[in-house]
């Protein structure tokens, strides 16, 4: 960050402590409640919060979070510490069981770094622990977007650093709340901040839940629209997206069978799509109908992601400096090829990267397992041909396999609502027969002749039982090839819709 | 560390969950509108922040049923929950009774969110049932309904964390009890919330509550920078989104799902085959018919699952060209 530099605050040495942070979503997303309540319930004052977590040595994981009541004094914030004390107390008793601790504080910081309106509360933290790092939410990047989406945060740690020393070293301060105070009114030492790299984790449950909590409301955010049009020719993906927002906005019933998307005009331009899907979402869709919608969006964006990812590396690649590509050092011929012919293309940038050896064998490692995984479309590669003919066979027949087994479980779906149907029609057809019959049996008594069987007391009913029964043993062969054989689910499937 | 003035972070229509007027929300309270309705309240809202709190502790527990306290308030006939805290309470394997220490917890709890300006009153407590589903218990009846007498507006949330990891979904109920006195309806719950079974062991407790109480819609909301940070988020995992194999993990389950099912479908078809011979009609033969619309809905769930986990598979052959019709696609997914 150019900014750093400018902010006294931020320390101009190099992270040596090797602090590792492991930060979880909870803490985010309550930060991010936090903040939607304070704008709607009108609150004026400090967004504070305290961080707790576990601590081993240099590795601090951020798992949970509460929001600290703070004091404006002056012209700053104060944190009030005896109920700061008696909320930590009461989070560390139900967090036995991961032993968590206060492990650091959260606030909302300008992304050049920490003010000189932190450092209170940051000396109050910083006095119950040693290594409390801050983090600290950037507000205002979350309305314009960095290339990468980066979380709109950063994680600072903090150190007593002497600043007019001729050698600038870190102090270690030995838990002297006391001393803290003085310290930092020294102008000799000052608490310094520091960028500290981190990685989110996420607990088995605490996916799902993400998970769940992410689909069905807005699955469609419209973060993503900017980057819609120039996805244009993501090819499947892209009509299936146009037919579940059309639906949506005419919020009519849709059948589930799959018709062709393109027989509705898609109108919808991709920026209304967030909104349309959001005000809709009570649509009269059926909730299977949904979190197929919300899966095929995930799967959209997961595979947008990749492609943004590859876009770096491809520009990256096209940026390198063209003496580079001559020397042909730690490049492989193809990577030369793609690379010369991306220059050919036409891009006329005069800044270019600097060539790093590192990256680039990892692009081409990249390159190389994508060649070993992938299919044999690159057939001008020779070697495997065989092998790779057969790993691919294999595959196919999985899919269709699987394809299989899932169209027979429709099957059963479709055979079971008939069977429903049958047996409504079979009611109805029932009332109706009755009706007949005691008509008749009126009219016979008036002298007409008798000509319908009387042995069919609950037609839809037999009718319906039958069905039953050759179901079940349908469903006996579904259960056996979804663990293993297709046998004749194939033949089955075929004839779904 | 002030906000700044509103920069388009928050929609003050699509987040107005998140406003609480405490005030308008006490006259409300006081009016008491679900005095003459034992069914008033018919949804239960959580805010993303308490669904998430509520899973993972459910989940910590292990094998020990949680509890906790969710904090919220009315909205007509919905019960918005804002929050949730845990309860320093060890349940023994099948019981959660709230004893002195978590009252304490919870009065000083509560105090301390009114000094940081925090408003809402409780408006309901959770627990979980690892492993055998979302319903009350006779005990879990007995607190709720004290508490409906004395602390209302009061829901209880049942979660399953077992069920919740096996399916990949959170298995979440809300229910309130009936008052004593009233009749309930013929059939009310043979069920759990989501068409679930009961395991053979708690049949017996399930079945003797189970018209004590009724089941809520349970849904969730989030912010819009929620779901911006959830966005955000979300791409970290791309890789994951694209790699997993739905249908393969759940391959087990959907198995045991269907051999479930084809029993079950036999044993209605039996039954259907015993109506059809005796020609009976009333209640017995709309007992089937319900039956077979459960059937029904439980095999159109299985096949969703199924269908977006083939679709899964397909978007992945798709991409990287090793589906049986990637092949004109050409492996390098850089189309640009």
């Amino acid at each position: 960050m150019a900014a750093a530099t400018v902010n006294p605050l931020m320390s101009t040495l190099k992270s040596d402590s090797s602090l590792q942070v492991a930060l979880h979503p909870l803490p985010i997303l309550e930060i991010s409640d936090y903040i939607t309540r304070s704008y709607l319930r009108g609150y004026k004052g400090a967004i504070v919060g305290a961080l707790i977590g576990q601590q081993n040595g240099r590795q601090i994981t951020i798992e949970h979070s509460f929001s600290v009541k703070t004091e404006h004094t002056g012209q700053n914030y104060k944190v009030d510490s005896e109920w700061f004390t008696a909320r930590l107390d009461q989070m560390k008793a139900v967090h036995k069981d991961r032993a968590l601790d206060f492990v650091g504080w959260y606030t909302l910081v300008p992304k050049s770094g920490p003010t000189d309106a932190h450092l209170p509360i940051h000396s109050y933290f910083y006095s119950q622990n040693e290594s409390a790092v801050l983090l600290g939410f950037h507000i205002h990047e979350i309305l314009n977007p960095v290339a990468g989406d980066p979380l709109p945060l950063t994680i600072y740690e903090s150190n007593l650093e002497i600043v007019d020393g001729t050698e600038a070293s870190t102090v270690e301060v030995e838990g002297e709340d006391r001393e803290m105070k003085d310290v930092t009114a020294e102008p000799s030492r000052s608490i310094k901040f520091r960028e500290l790299p981190y990685t989110t984790e996420t607990g088995e449950a605490e996916m799902i839940a993400l998970e769940f909590v992410r689909e069905g409301g807005s699955a469609n955010v419209t973060t993503t629209a900017t980057n819609i049009t120039a996805t244009e020719d993501e090819g499947s993906d892209k009509p299936l997206m146009k037919k579940v927002v059309d639906t949506n906005k005419g919020s009519k019933r849709r059948a589930v069978s799959s018709d062709d998307a393109a027989a509705e005009a898609p109108t919808t331009s991709s920026a209304a799509k967030g909104t349309a899907t959001d005000k809709n979402r009570d649509a009269n869709l059926t909730k299977a109908e949904l979190d197929y919608m919300s899966a095929l969006q995930a799967k959209y964006n997961a595979v947008q992601m990749m492609k943004k990812r590859l876009d770096t590396v491809i520009s990256y690649l096209q940026r390198l400096p063209p003496d580079y590509l001559s020397s042909g050092d730690a490049s492989s011929q193809q990577q030369q090829q793609q690379q010369q012919q991306q220059q050919t293309e036409g891009l006329d940038q005069p800044q270019y990267t600097v060539p790093s050896n590192k990256i680039l064998r990892q692009i081409q490692a990249l390159v190389t397992n994508v060649q070993l995984v992938m299919s044999n479309s690159t057939s001008g590669q020779g070697q495997g041909q065989g092998e790779r003919d057969t790993d691919l066979g294999a595959l196919e027949k999985e899919l269709l396999k699987e394809t299989n087994d899932v169209k027979l479980v429709e099957l059963i779906a479709d055979l079971m609502s008939s069977v429903k149907d049958m047996k409504e029609v079979g009611k109805k057809f029932h009332v109706v027969e009755t009706a007949k019959n005691s008509k008749r049996r009126e009219q016979a008594s008036h002298g007409g002749g008798e000509r319908f069987n009387p042995h069919h007391p609950y037609p839809g009913g037999g009718g319906g039982s039958s069905m039953m029964r050759e179901h079940a043993g349908l469903v006996g062969e579904g259960s056996a090839s979804g663990s293993g054989g297709s046998g004749p689910a194939g033949d089955l499937a075929r004839f779904d819709h | 560390m002030e906000l700044p003035p509103n920069p388009g972070l928050v929609d003050v229509q699509r987040d107005a969950l998140y406003a609480y007027d405490s005030e308008a929300h006490k006259a409300v309270v006081n009016s008491r509108p679900w005095t003459n309705d034992h069914k008033y309240f018919k949804t239960v809202r959580i805010s993303s922040v308490a669904m998430i709190k509520m899973v993972m502790h459910a989940r910590s527990g292990g094998n020990l049923e949680v509890m906790g306290m969710m904090q919220g308030y009315i909205e007509g006939s919905t019960m918005v929950i804002t929050d949730a805290y845990r309860l320093p309470v060890e349940g023994t394997e099948t019981r959660v009774n709230a004893q002195d220490e978590a009252n304490e917890y919870m009065v000083e709890y509560l105090r301390l969110c009114r000094e940081e300006n925090r408003l809402e009153n409780v408006i309901g407590w959770y627990h979980s049932h690892p492993g055998y589903g979302c319903w009350l218990s006779g005990i879990d009846v007995g607190t709720q309904s004290l508490q409906q007498q004395f602390n209302e507006p009061f829901v209880a949330v049942v979660i399953d964390p077992d069920r919740t990891v096996s399916q990949n979904k959170v298995e979440i109920g809300a229910f309130r009890t009936i008052p004593e006195g009233i009749k309930p309806f013929a059939a009310t719950n043979t069920t759990t919330g989501d068409g679930q079974s009961v395991p053979l062991n708690k049949v017996e407790d399930f079945g003797a509550h189970s018209h004590r109480y009724y089941a809520l819609d349970v849904e969730h909301f989030k912010s819009t920078l929620d779901s911006k940070l959830l966005e955000t988020l979300w791409n970290k995992y791309w890789v994951q989104t694209l790699a997993q194999n739905p249908l393969l993990t759940n391959r087990d389950y959907t198995s045991s799902q269907m051999v479930d099912l084809g029993s079950r479908i036999s044993k209605a078809s039996k039954s259907l085959e015993m109506l059809s011979t005796t020609g009976q009609r009333g209640p017995k033969s709309d007992a089937v018919d319900q039956n077979i619309e459960k059937l029904l809905s439980e095999v159109k769930q299985i096949a969703a699952k199924e269908r977006s986990g083939l679709m899964a598979a397909e978007v992945k052959g798709k991409v990287f060209g090793c589906g049986c019709r990637g092949q004109a696609e050409g492996v390098q997914p850089e189309k640009s």
